[in-house]
Parts: structure tokens; sequence; C-alpha cells
């Protein structure tokens, strides 16, 4: 097929966003909800990083979105011990299990030895700096880094508070520079949510260009001329790239999609299952999980990992992935009467920790992609400077289930949205004694790290919901409890340290609410 | 002091959760038209529409108690619309505002409804905007 693609096709801006909810469980060796990270960086990460610094002969860009609680863990040093006793772990067990010979899954288990052991090497190499890596790479061109908010709200559930909003939004950009040392461009939306006006916000904060769900732009009430694929401006100057929805769901739907093919990594079974109840609470150590199943197909039992069948499954898929790219871009051309854009987002974990082999189909997509004379994979940027852009003022829209937000306005957490403006408003309304003022600073950090989406997601997908709860709870009741105590004058000291030690993180808040004026 | 907070959640439903300021109340309670007891003071959500600086009353919806949450069920009326909602009480001298929300625009649920050229249809039809996917968190997937 690639000899028939001649002139261009479509310039396409693939964006990955990377993003876990603070987690810090120091009490236990590996809770579940710390594996969400050393999982992420051993399968998804750490690979991503490997496969972009491998392709020094492609010309391309993509944009990484890192969220602030994610950089905070990445670059603490707890995190980084942990995470390379995690890898040591894994390495020892998939070497006991590959030695023997004889076992229908030793294949499968020293195929994954290896890869966790080309991870820790590189781990090491890099002395745990994955942040720096990622800045070389952009210092490079091959990555565009942007930022999103503090602790990943959901923006439209607290739209009528623009203090919160302008709080997420400073703090995201403040914690990118403190990890980058430059201030960044674009901004990622989580959950790709939108509500109208926000657009004022981001702009006044400087915030150059965001991204939208298909959503945005064909529910809007006047639909551009050239669609969702090209770059459109808001009233207030700021830039949109919208999604598109046909593309996207090939790589990342399990029914229509690549990484629903049974020759692929299963992830849901792991070798060594353990009761909900237990990891749900994070209670107990839980084996580390391995997975050495393949998809395998409905309504069979599930067969061992051939990694062997998984490579053809790899090289088919990008083969077709870029026929795809090329057909859509024709089909699209011969509308509008130019080069399509495609913009694809996708959540950065999808590739390699969820679709194990994501990481290896990217880097066949970005080969033959540098190779084509009709496709380009661009950064936003990189549009920006062409030039004139369409008007849109988008609809409000999610990338969640029904283009909106119900996936986290479920009926269970309705009660918290009003309760987290009350305790902000609370905490505003304080008289700002510098005696109290750390005191402040933590009140509102525990309001941020209970407005993640997350906790609302597994609630709403009873996904470690016990957990979920549990965090909201234990944030708001710490913002309550401090509060309390500056309102009656008795300041708990030991109480506040306990809940600084504890989550170390967004050390510039201060400065940020002084800007914004919240502390006066 | 009331709050007053409305989001919209899906093509069905925007919900409004409020709880009226004990002083307000009590000037509610002493004035109510008809109540006999709190739970009966009648409250009522009143959602209008914005157009330039023209606003029209296009719902209404009874309510009570002081503190609560509702689901508005969103008829054809609200899409494509800018709105915002209005918390008012029944009294004796006549309706009153108790509260009020910033607007909202509610998306246009059927894109191919709108007054759209050639061009616009065909981009519409190859957009992919009518597939509900499911959201695109990868945890549903598989």
């Amino acid at each position: 097929m690639m000899n028939t693609m001649s002139g261009s096709a479509a310039d396409i801006i693939l964006v990955l966003h990377a993003h876990l909810p603070y987690v810090r469980m120091p009490q236990l060796r590996f809770p579940l909800q710390e594996l969400w990270l050393f999982q992420s960086l051993v399968e998804s990460y750490i690979p991503l990083l490997i496969m972009l610094e491998d392709l020094v002969d492609c010309d391309f860009t993509i944009t990484f979105s890192l969220s602030p609680t994610l950089l905070s863990m990445i670059a603490d040093e707890y995190f980084q011990e942990k995470c390379r006793d995690y890898m040591r772990t894994v390495a020892d067990r998939l070497k006991a299990i590959s030695a023997k010979k004889s076992a229908p899954f030793a294949a499968a288990a020293s195929f994954m030895q290896s890869q966790v052991e080309r991870v820790m090497q590189y781990y090491d190499t890099v002395n745990g700096d994955l942040i720096g890596r990622f800045r070389k790479l952009s210092e490079r061109g091959v990555v565009n880094l942007i930022t999103t908010c503090a602790t990943h709200a959901l923006l439209p559930a607290f739209r009528f508070n623009s203090d919160l909003i302008r709080l997420q939004v400073a703090v995201g950009l403040q914690e990118f520079e403190r990890h980058f040392g430059f201030t960044p461009r674009g901004f990622w939306l989580p959950e790709m949510g939108y509500y109208s006006g926000l657009d004022r916000i981001l702009s006044d904060l400087g915030i150059e260009y965001t991204f939208i769900d298909t959503a945005g732009v064909y529910r809007s009430n006047e639909i551009p001329r050239r669609g969702a694929f090209s770059h459109l401006v808001s009233s207030t100057g700021l830039f949109f790239f919208a999604r598109d929805r046909i593309l996207s769901r090939i790589l990342w739907s399990s029914k229509i999609g690549y990484p629903g093919d049974y020759r692929y990594r299963e992830f849901h079974h792991t070798a060594m299952p353990v009761s909900d109840d237990d990891t749900s609470k994070g209670r107990v150590e839980i084996p580390v999980g391995l997975k050495l199943y393949r998809i395998t197909g409905e309504d069979r039992a599930k067969e061992w990992y051939c990694p062997d069948g998984a490579v053809n499954a790899v090289v088919e898929h990008s083969r077709d992935f870029i026929e795809q790219l090329f057909r859509r871009g024709q089909l699209v051309q011969d509308i509008i009467q130019q080069v399509p854009l495609f913009t694809l987002p996708f959540d950065a974990e999808l590739f390699g920790h969820w679709w194990f082999e994501g990481p290896a189909f990217l880097s066949e997509v970005i080969r033959k992609i540098s190779c084509s004379d009709s496709l380009q994979l661009v950064s936003p940027e990189d549009i920006l400077k062409r030039g004139s852009a369409e008007r849109l003022q988008p609809s409000e829209s999610s990338w969640g289930s029904g283009d909106l937000f119900s996936t986290w306005l479920k009926s269970e957490c309705l009660w918290l949205y009003p309760r987290i403006m009350e305790l902000f408003a609370e905490v505003r309304s304080l008289p700002c004694k510098k005696a109290h003022e750390e005191a402040i600073v933590q009140a509102v950090k525990e309001v941020l790290l209970a407005q993640s989406s997350d906790w609302t997601f597994l609630v709403s997908m009873r996904n470690s919901e016990d957990y979920a709860r549990d965090r909201l709870d234990e944030h708001l009741s710490a913002a309550e409890r401090i509060i309390q105590s500056l309102k009656s004058g008795k300041l708990e000291q030991g109480f506040l340290a306990e809940r600084m030690n504890r989550y170390p993180l967004f050390n510039g808040l201060r400065e940020v609410l002084g800007r914004l004026s919240v502390l006066e | 002091m009331n709050d007053f907070l409305v989001l919209l959640k899906d093509f069905r439903n925007l919900i409004v959760s409020w709880r009226i300021g004990a002083d307000e109340w009590k000037v509610i309670r002493g004035d109510a038209a008809t109540a006999e007891d709190e739970s009966s003071i009648p409250l009522f959500v009143e959602v209008y529409s914005v157009s330039e600086s023209i606003s029209e009353r296009i719902d209404e919806i009874p309510v009570h108690k002081r503190e609560n949450s509702w689901h508005i069920f969103m008829h054809d009326g609200y899409f494509g619309k800018r709105i915002f909602l209005r918390l008012a009480a029944e009294t004796t001298k006549g309706r009153i505002g108790i509260a009020q929300s910033d607007t909202i625009e509610i998306p246009i649920k059927n894109p191919l409804e709108s007054e759209l050229d050639e061009m616009q249809k065909r981009i519409i039809e190859v957009s992919g905007i009518e597939i509900d996917d499911e959201g695109s968190e990868p945890l549903s997937s598989r």
C-alpha cells in the first residue's frame, strides 16, 4: 500500500497524557495503589522514553503531558527507591519462573524478564532522573512538553468557582516550570473536560492552546467549515486541537481496536490473583502482578503469552494504521480541500501498561510516518506557525461516556462538589496571619488533593472504590480539622506536621496562593 | 448566605443543589404562601434561556426543602441554548428569587439538525460524532 501514498495526506498530532493520582503509603512495601506508579513506570513511561530515544534517525514530534502529581512522585527519592525494589523483585520472580525450562510459561516469563531487566538498566543508567530525560527529548524537539491541572480536577465540575479553576491551572504551570525550567505553551484539560468560559481563564494565565473532544466542535452552535480537521481559535485567542474520534478509537478500543487482538498480552489476568477485598484496601503486600497470558479469545481458557505472535501483530497493526491514516486523510481532504489535521490524544498508560505492545506499535508507526512523503507527525506549535485558524466557541464536552460529565457526576459523588467549594470558601475567609500561613497552605493542598478526577472515576467504575472513598474522606476531614483548629486558635502542630510529611508535594503552593491573592 | 450549584451532567439531566441560609429561610418561612410545614414551603427552580440581553423562562420545576439536590430533566428546548437557573420561593408577597446561577451553554444534541451547508453535512458524516464510544478511559477497554 505504501507505494500508493503520494502527495500530502495528513498532519498528525499525537498527544500522550501521563497522569496518576498522588499515592504514598510508606507503611507497606508494595501496596496496590503504589503499584499503579511502579507498573506504569516499568511498562509505559520508561519503555516510551527508551523508544523515543532510539528513534534518532526519524523526524517527528509527539506531545507529552505530565501531570504535577506524577512529576512529584517520579522526582521523589522515596518512590525511586521503592521502584528499584519493585523492579528487582519482579525480575527475580520472573527469573525463577523462567528457570523451569519445561514449564509452558517459561518462554513468556523469560521474555518478560528481559524486558524488565532492560528497563532496570535504563533506570540505573539515568540514575532515576526520568524528568531529565524528558527535558533532553524536549530540547531535541522529539517531545513537546505540556502541563495540566494540579491534581487532575474535572474543571467543569468546579466551573462556578473561578478561583479554584485558576488555582488548579496556576499550580500546574508552576510545578511544570519547577521541574523543567521553562513555561509550557500548551495545557491538557483533565478528561478533556471543557465548559464555556474556560478559554478566558486559560488565556489570562498565559496558555496558548489546549485539546478538546470531537464533541466540543460538532455540538457547538457554529460548526467550523473545516470541522475538527484544523486548529481552531476562540474569542480569547486560545487555540484548540480537537480529537479525531474515528482514528483514536482504533488504538484504544478493545472491541474494534488493535489492543484487543488475541495475540497481545492479557492485562486483566495476573498469574497470581489475590482477593479483591485485600487489594482494594491496600492492606496486604500483594504479589507484583505478573502478567504472562495472552488475550487468547472469547470463551476460551487463557493461553500463555507468545512474544513472536505479538511481534507479528504489531507489524500488521502498524501497517494497517498507516493505511487508515492515509485513507482517512484522502477522504477528509476531498471534503475540506486542504490537508487535514488529525489530533490523536491518549492516556500514556495505554501504551505499555494496558496495551503491553503499545510502545513497540508506536515505534513502528513513527518509523513508517517518518519515511512517508504524505504523513507528518507534528506539534501544535508547528501548526500555529502556519497561521490562520477558524473561530470556535467549543461546546461543553469531555472524552467520557456520552460526551459530557456523567462519569464523574454519578449520584454517589454529587455530595463532593459543593463540599469542596464550601471548604475552599472557608479557607479563604480565614484571616491570614503569618504564623498560620503554613496551616492555610496545607488546608488548600488537602482541598486540591480531594479534587482529583481519579477518585470519582474509581467510585463510578467500582474499581478500588473503597480506597477512593477513603482518600476523599481523608482529605476533606484533614482540611476541616485544620480550618477548625485555625478558627478556634488552637493550631494542632503535630497533625499539621504529619499531613505535610505525608503529602510532600507542591512546594511552591504558597507562592501561587499569594500571586492569585488567595492568601490576603 | 445561600449556596446554589448547577452542573451539566449528560444530555438528559442538569443537577441542582442548594442550601438556603438560616436568615433567608427564616424570612421565607414567615412569608410562605401556603406552607403547613417546612417541607411544603413552595420552592421553584426556574430555567431561563438567554439570547443577547433578553432572557426567557423555558421551564419551571416545583421543588422543596431548605437543603436539597435535584435532577432537572432537559427537554428539547434546552439544547443549543445559553441558560441560567434561579431558585425562587412563592410567598404572600409574590415570588421572590433566592439564588441565581451563572450561565451554562447546553450543547446541541444532534448536529445534523442544525442549519448546515453541504460541506458541513459531509464533515459531520465522517466525524464519528454519532459514535458513543463509552468514554476513552483505558480502564473500560478489554
